[in-house]
């Protein structure tokens, strides 16, 4: 969390299960101080994202806001409360955050409580985030309703060095950023409903996105046979190595979001920089893999 | 006598008895710091937040040639503070007036050009080799991060009076502008000292002074930006949408300004032998504004209203026998003494000092090694508790560094 200090320990306040049990009718003035609204754009946050922000407003007797996120039990966050929102009178408070790449898939509660002078914490507001991985699962470890992809071939690398996944399908169809559509485009020039589509080609051209990752889906069964898997280092960016792991995920019928997560097949290296090639061949290979 | 017993309070030329050829000196002070705010991480940009580690503080060697009427200094160091350095520390080519035959009396009038230490108060000028502190007190270095800058001196002594008048660059080595030895405006900086340093007796001397400085900062300019496309994930969906793409308009240059900056100093140390060894007493207080350019930097322009600093320290060592010594200094700095916290929609006047306690304990072979071990407690107002209030960050920390010197 930017701009704000971390306190180790556990966040202070009553929890909202406990305040639901022991709500009374405190004096506004007098009472404790509360978090009267969170506010953010949407619910969603992607391992690794920086930069969302939240905010809301507390009552006037709030010193400060303390945020903590379940799943980071080390401590919290504290921030000083704002100035005064023109409509509510009440005090407002904003927060900009960063969120880990390791941080697990799935719903995470961003608690919030107000603090006064003395010290005082009032009753913790609650917020449901969901927590999506770099490899795409449609949601599906945030809803038990959802399914996840049926497969997903998966690179992800550690510095930001432009490396390319290719897969070459059982026809010997090349499946790469520069071709990512198995099936190859529709007849009118559109990207086709079905088959295997590549989500992105990060750092593509060394225009650094952070990202790190390419993953190639199947939102409906993969074809049978045997995939190549290789992995091509287009440019490495300065970068003296990038070391790097490639991953199938697979989802049957009944298979939830957790079993979904854990790779059927699991691959790691490490390519030097010597290794850059821009000739558009295939890379280092890296594994076979049947459906 | 003082320079004898490694106290140099005067710091300069030698007597009238000077070599008559090349004086090579040097020494080298290497150093195990640990601290408590060091983390195994990186800033933004990939500053290194570990700071627990060996470094080689200053390794520095010094040729200087006398003659009756002048004397050229050069001094070098190597260091591993940010990363292997090798630098001039001092050049000074001065010529001379007056030579005395105490060691310790300077000559009736040198005037120096080069890079030199500045004369304000006492730490910037007293040597880091004769210091048993590690480093000079916070509020010292926040408004001198380097010893040295480029000008020109005026420098001597008549009986107990000595005085001190340079005209420099303004901008001193290891300054964090990014224009350290250098010169971004035409004003030059005036730095004077003028005290008194008398032996009141074979085992006793008392020095002072008074000290200040007066010149001009430098806020940069900006350059001009041309048209572009900025993306602002509204929705905070990573994707570009409809409404999401702004114009950025082209800007203008922004022309660079210059600011007056200022600071007075008074200074006291007070010397005494006994037959436990030397003990020197000495301490320093001083007032400034905008002239922080190493902790907090103070930018009048930035902030809009002029930013004054405060300090002061005391310091005591103590030699028991030639072999040992210990010590203890408390410095004080107050980097802005206007600053307004923002609480709860309210600016709060609060204070920013930081207080540091530094004892320390050191063995020594006079005039050959030092092994120095010293503890820094540091209190300040730089984190916040539960309540957002500002509270000390723990920061303390602690050194342990063998110098030895030829």
């Amino acid at each position: 969390m930017r701009d704000a200090q971390f306190i180790e320990g556990e966040l202070p306040g009553t929890a909202p299960e406990d305040a639901e049990d022991s709500d009374s009718d405190e004096d506004e003035e007098d009472g404790p101080p509360k978090v009267t609204a969170i506010e953010t754009f949407n619910l969603d946050v992607f391992q690794g994202q920086g930069g969302k922000a939240f905010r809301g407003r507390v009552s006037a007797n709030a010193s400060a806001v303390a945020i903590a996120l379940e799943g980071v039990d080390a401590g919290y966050w504290v921030i000083p409360s704002g100035s005064p929102d023109p409509v509510t009178e009440e005090l407002t408070w904003s927060a900009v955050t960063d969120f880990d790449v390791s941080l697990r898939t799935g719903k995470h509660a961003l608690r919030v409580v107000a603090i006064d002078e003395s010290g005082r914490a009032g009753t913790q507001l609650e917020l449901v985030l969901c927590v999506t991985g770099r490899v795409p699962d449609n949601r599906s470890a945030c809803s038990p309703d959802k399914q996840p992809p049926r497969a997903v071939i998966s690179l992800q690398w550690d510095v930001n060095a432009d490396l390319d996944l290719q897969v070459v399908d059982p026809d010997g169809n090349v499946i790469d950023a520069k071709h990512p559509y198995s099936a190859g485009l529709t007849e009118d020039g559109k990207a086709p409903m079905e088959g295997a589509v590549f989500d992105r080609d990060s750092n593509a051209g060394c225009v650094v996105d952070g990202v790190r990752t390419e993953n190639l889906v199947w939102n409906n069964d993969a074809p049978e046979g045997t995939y190549r898997l290789y992995v091509n280092l287009f440019d490495a960016c300065k970068q003296p190595a990038v070391r790097f792991r490639v991953a199938v995920h697979r989802a049957d019928d009944d298979d939830t979001a957790a079993r979904f997560a854990k790779p059927r097949l699991l691959r790691s290296g490490a390519l030097l920089d010597l290794a850059a090639d821009t000739s558009g061949e295939r890379g280092l290979f890296v594994a076979e893999y049947s459906f | 006598m003082l320079a004898r017993a490694g106290y140099p309070l005067t710091p300069g030329v030698t007597g009238a008895d000077y070599p008559h050829e090349f004086v090579v000196s040097g020494y080298v002070q290497a150093q195990y710091e640990a601290h408590q705010e060091s983390e195994d991480q990186q800033l933004q940009g990939g500053s290194l937040l570990n700071k627990d580690r060996f470094v080689l503080r200053r390794g520095r060697v010094k040729v200087s040639r006398d003659w009756d009427w002048g004397q050229v200094q050069l001094e070098l160091d190597g260091n591993t503070v940010r990363g292997p350095a090798m630098r001039v520390q001092k050049a000074e080519v001065s010529l001379l007036y007056g030579r005395q035959a105490d060691k310790d009396q300077p000559p009736l009038m040198q005037l120096t050009f080069g890079q030199f230490d500045l004369p304000f108060g006492f730490e910037t000028t007293y040597s880091s080799k004769s210091r048993w502190f590690m480093e000079r007190s916070t509020g010292a270095r926040a408004l001198f991060p380097g010893e040295p800058d480029v000008g020109a001196r005026l420098s001597g002594g008549i009986a107990f009076a000595r005085y001190s008048i340079a005209i420099t660059n303004g901008e001193p080595l290891d300054e964090r502008s990014g224009f350290g030895l250098q010169d971004p405006n035409a004003n030059k900086d005036i730095t004077a000292r003028f005290g008194a340093e008398a032996k009141l007796t074979p085992s006793a001397a008392l020095a002072g002074g008074v000290s200040f400085n007066r010149g001009r900062g430098y806020h940069p300019g900006t350059d001009a930006t041309k048209n572009g496309l900025t993306w602002r994930d509204l929705n905070e969906n990573g994707n570009v949408d409809s409404g999401e793409v702004f114009g950025q308009p082209g800007t203008q240059a922004v022309p660079a300004k210059t600011f007056a900056r200022w600071a007075v100093a008074a200074d006291i140390e007070f010397l005494l032998q006994t037959r436990l060894g030397w003990s020197m007493l000495y301490g320093e207080a001083f007032a400034a504004s905008n002239l922080d350019r190493g902790l907090l930097i103070a930018d009048p322009i930035a902030s809009g209203a002029n930013i004054r600093e405060f300090g002061y320290y005391i310091a005591f060592t103590q030699e028991i026998s030639r072999f040992a010594t210990i010590g203890f200094r408390y410095d004080y700095y107050d980097p802005n003494s206007d600053f307004l916290d923002k609480r709860a929609g309210k600016l709060i006047p609060t204070s920013q000092r930081v207080q540091t306690v530094s004892p320390l304990i050191a063995l020594s072979f006079p005039n050959r090694a030092r092994l120095v071990f010293e503890w820094d407690f540091v209190s300040d107002y730089l984190a916040r508790d539960s309540r957002g209030v500002p509270r000390d960050l723990r920061n303390n920390q602690w050194t342990l560094r063998l110098q030895g010197m030829f």
